[in-house]
């Protein structure tokens, strides 16, 4: 959402609408703009001990339920927040999993 | 003698006419209006019944309905956040800057008033300062007394006198009048003044009713600027302290129709949502819909770092505004 400066100088933010004025940036989704985000969540690991004698680290969960929420937030908290969107999914290591030359708890 | 009484006469009538003149300001048709006709309101009451709309209520049972669940119909109050808004941008703000010329709320203008009024009660700009006083006390009012009724809801004074004033600041709104007459027009040199006995909208002729007799078509009732009068295009420099709230409008001009955008304002929140004069915007289901396409996918991917394996999901996000302006705003 766009950040207004504090009566139109500097880099301060000004919060209530009597001392807004100007813009400092916006993070606000843009009309007719696509805006991407991408997020890496890696999978908690354990050593194990593997056949050859060494060591490796293995997701022992192989499958984790991600949930993404867009949420519009008037006030920038949750104060009056609203959920718009939601999709949820259980994203799976084994559903295109192969054995490997590294061990990886795939299954074989 | 005679021709000289006479002669002063014109004089005086002369010196009147442009007394008056001078305080209406300019442009033809402009001691038509609302507050023309009426003279400035001198209390809150006079300011409510000036700007009155309890008549449009029998013809048009279905647009005031969905109009009083909207945020217009509860502009300064709202659910009591603008409220306490109001008394923070009052206190914080004119009534500590050096060179407001108020130190108690006795002190208090209409102009001063007019940063955050222009928008959430332009009629205000029809009363005399007195009224600003009145609304400076009013909302400090409801307010001492909202707190005293939270803190003890079987205080029976604070709880009658917060219901009370709440519902005064709620009756202080963006009613028919205001879009339909007051801001009908934008321009008025060009397409006369919003007069005091005609509605506007979409059709000319006559209107049944009997102190708006006249009905006539306003050339902005379904552009975009009859609602950027207020929706906001950044700070409102016109005003000695400029104030900034709503930036809808300006990302509607300078993003949305830059880029192509031809859809108004009412075309989205009015006509295609199906909310006519309810006009809600982010809390509203349909609106949530139609502002933003989203997508996501995801999938997993075992990434080797150096030789540890990194098992990890890759989420991607994809989001585009189908909206007429930014989101969030503000």
């Amino acid at each position: 959402m766009p950040t207004p400066a504090l009566m139109a100088r500097g880099n301060n933010m000004g919060r209530g609408p009597y001392e807004k004025s100007g813009i400092l940036e916006d993070t606000a989704l843009h009309p007719g703009h696509k805006v991407q985000e991408r997020f890496e969540i890696f999978f908690p690991v354990d050593d194990v001990d593997t056949p050859d004698g060494k060591t490796a680290q293995v997701a022992e969960e192989r499958s984790m339920d991600v949930t993404v929420q867009l949420w519009y937030k008037p006030f920038g908290n949750m104060s009056s927040a609203e959920l718009w969107r939601e999709w949820e999914q259980t994203i799976s290591l084994d559903d295109k999993g192969k054995p490997t030359t590294y061990y990886s708890g795939n299954k074989e | 003698m005679k021709s000289l009484k006479i002669i002063s006469l014109t004089a005086m009538v002369l010196c009147l006419s442009a007394s008056l003149a001078f305080a209406l300001g300019a442009g033809v048709g402009r001691d038509g209006t609302i507050a023309a006709k009426r003279g400035k309101a001198e209390s809150l009451q006079q300011l409510i019944d000036m700007y009155d709309v309890s008549s449009c209520v029998g013809c048009h049972p279905n647009n005031h309905e969905d109009w009083n669940e909207s945020p217009h119909a509860r502009s300064i109050y709202g659910t009591g956040r603008a409220a306490a808004t109001m008394i923070t941008a009052m206190k914080n703000g004119f009534m500590s800057w050096d060179y407001s010329g108020v130190e108690s709320t006795k002190d208090i203008k209409i102009e001063h008033w007019m940063g955050c009024m222009k928008c959430h009660l332009p009629q205000l700009a029809d009363a005399t300062d007195a009224v600003a006083v009145e609304l400076a006390d009013t909302l400090l009012e409801w307010y001492d007394n909202a707190i005293a009724a939270a803190n003890n809801p079987k205080d029976k004074k604070a709880v009658e006198t917060s219901t009370r004033l709440a519902e005064t600041l709620t009756s202080l709104n963006i009613n028919c009048l205001i879009c339909h007459n007051r801001n009908a027009i934008t321009h008025k040199w060009t397409d006369g003044y919003p007069q005091h006995d005609t509605v506007y909208g979409y059709n000319d002729g006559d209107h049944m009713d009997d102190q708006f007799s006249k009905s006539k078509r306003s050339l902005i009732m379904n552009e975009a600027i009859l609602c950027g009068q207020c929706h906001g295009l950044g700070p409102n420099l016109e005003l000695d302290n400029p104030t900034q709230c709503a930036t809808a409008y300006g990302s509607y001009l300078w993003a949305y129709q830059a880029g192509g955008g031809q859809e108004t304002c009412q075309d989205c929140h009015m006509r295609k949502s199906g909310l006519g004069h309810k006009m809600v915007s982010y809390s509203n289901k349909t609106m949530q819909e139609m502002a933003v396409d989203f997508e996501v996918q995801a999938y997993a991917s075992q990434w080797l770092d150096g030789s540890t394996l990194r098992p990890k999901t890759i989420v991607n996000v994809s989001m585009v505004n189908r909206a007429g302006h930014g989101i969030p705003d503000g």
